[in-house]
């Protein structure tokens, strides 16, 4: 026998009782699904309410509505320094102002003199680091 | 009259994507004899057509809002219901049998099959179709859509389905001729 001698069509319908089965279980698993679903619904609004109620009943506790003032956070001033430290301070600035003064001296001399200069005399380099604790200042001096 | 005609599914599409059960049903009773004659085509037994028919609705019922008209959820139906059946069938591992061993053609030379037997031997024989050559001879030759859509639903070229068709064509032939012989 050859597929040719009758269309493939004529294979035949599947049973009628089929159709009806799978309306049946379709349906009945749509249900279902809409029952979970609202079930579920039902159970995230049950929730909410009682979050709800439990901020109320937090709220309406004795003194919960004291008004609580806000904290400010104070940053902290700049170190106090000892008299001797200060003194210390204000003779490097001087030395340090001097050498400025120096060096610019020196470069205009060297413009207006053709580039023949005595040589300056030396000066005192220092250098001074502040460290987190006020009492420890280091200080470099290069001669 | 025939406008009216007309409008009645698309209203049934539109109430059933509000959440009307009836239009829902109403929807499914339009479009179950393609869903289940295809499945049943594809994996060859009515259980196996059933469990897939129904996955094909549910999945109708979840995508409803994706569609605007009617006309829309045919090509669809048959996309989904070949996908279906594709997975089931690999699942159960029922998609493609093993060919029927050959039988010297003289032992049942005399047989004579009846139109029923010979319908029965020829659903038998498209399990032994690869599962892209069935698709394409269902779709083609049982459904009767033109290559185009075929091609449109299996994601393949008018060419290539038509070349499946014939190759289906051929086979079912011969594994219908190895079937006789082996009952004859």
């Amino acid at each position: 026998m050859m597929p040719d001698d009758f269309s493939l069509r004529d294979l035949g319908e599947p049973p009628e009782a089929s159709y009806e089965t799978v309306r049946r279980r379709v349906m009945g698993e749509i249900r279902r699904q809409r029952r979970v679903r609202n079930a579920m619904r039902m159970v995230a609004v049950a929730a909410a309410c009682v979050v709800l109620a439990v901020a109320g009943l937090l709220a309406l506790r004795p003194g919960a509505g004291t008004v609580v003032p806000p904290m400010l956070a104070r940053a902290p001033g700049p170190p106090e320094l000892s008299p001797v430290t200060r003194n210390a301070q204000s003779r490097l600035l001087a030395r340090a102002a001097r050498s400025v003064t120096t060096t610019r001296a020196a470069t205009a001399r060297k413009r207006w003199s053709g580039g023949v200069l005595p040589r300056a005399p030396a000066q005192e380099l220092v250098v001074r680091m502040q460290t987190d604790d006020p009492n420890v200042v280091i200080i470099w001096m290069v001669d | 009259m025939s406008t009216l005609a007309m409008e009645a599914p698309d209203d049934a599409l539109s109430r059933a994507r509000r959440g009307d059960e009836a239009a829902f049903e109403e929807l499914m009773r339009m479009h179950e004899r393609q869903v289940l004659r295809t499945a049943l085509r594809l994996l060859g037994r009515i259980e196996d057509a059933e469990d897939a028919a129904q996955e094909v609705f549910l999945r109708l019922y979840r995508n409803l809002r994706g569609f605007q008209a009617l006309a829309e959820i045919r090509p669809w139906l048959y996309r989904v219901t070949v996908n279906v059946c594709y997975d089931l069938g690999r699942k159960r591992r029922r998609f493609v049998a093993a060919l029927p061993d050959e039988v010297p053609v003289e032992q049942t030379q005399e047989s004579a099959v009846s139109l029923e037997q010979r319908r029965g031997l020829l659903a038998e024989a498209l399990a032994y179709l690869p599962e892209k050559e069935r698709a394409a001879v269902v779709l083609r030759e049982i459904e009767g859509l033109d290559t185009a859509e075929v091609a449109a639903i299996l994601g393949s070229t008018p060419v290539t389905v038509r070349a499946q068709v014939s190759t289906g064509r051929a086979r079912l032939r011969e594994i219908v001729a190895r079937l006789e012989r082996r009952r004859g």
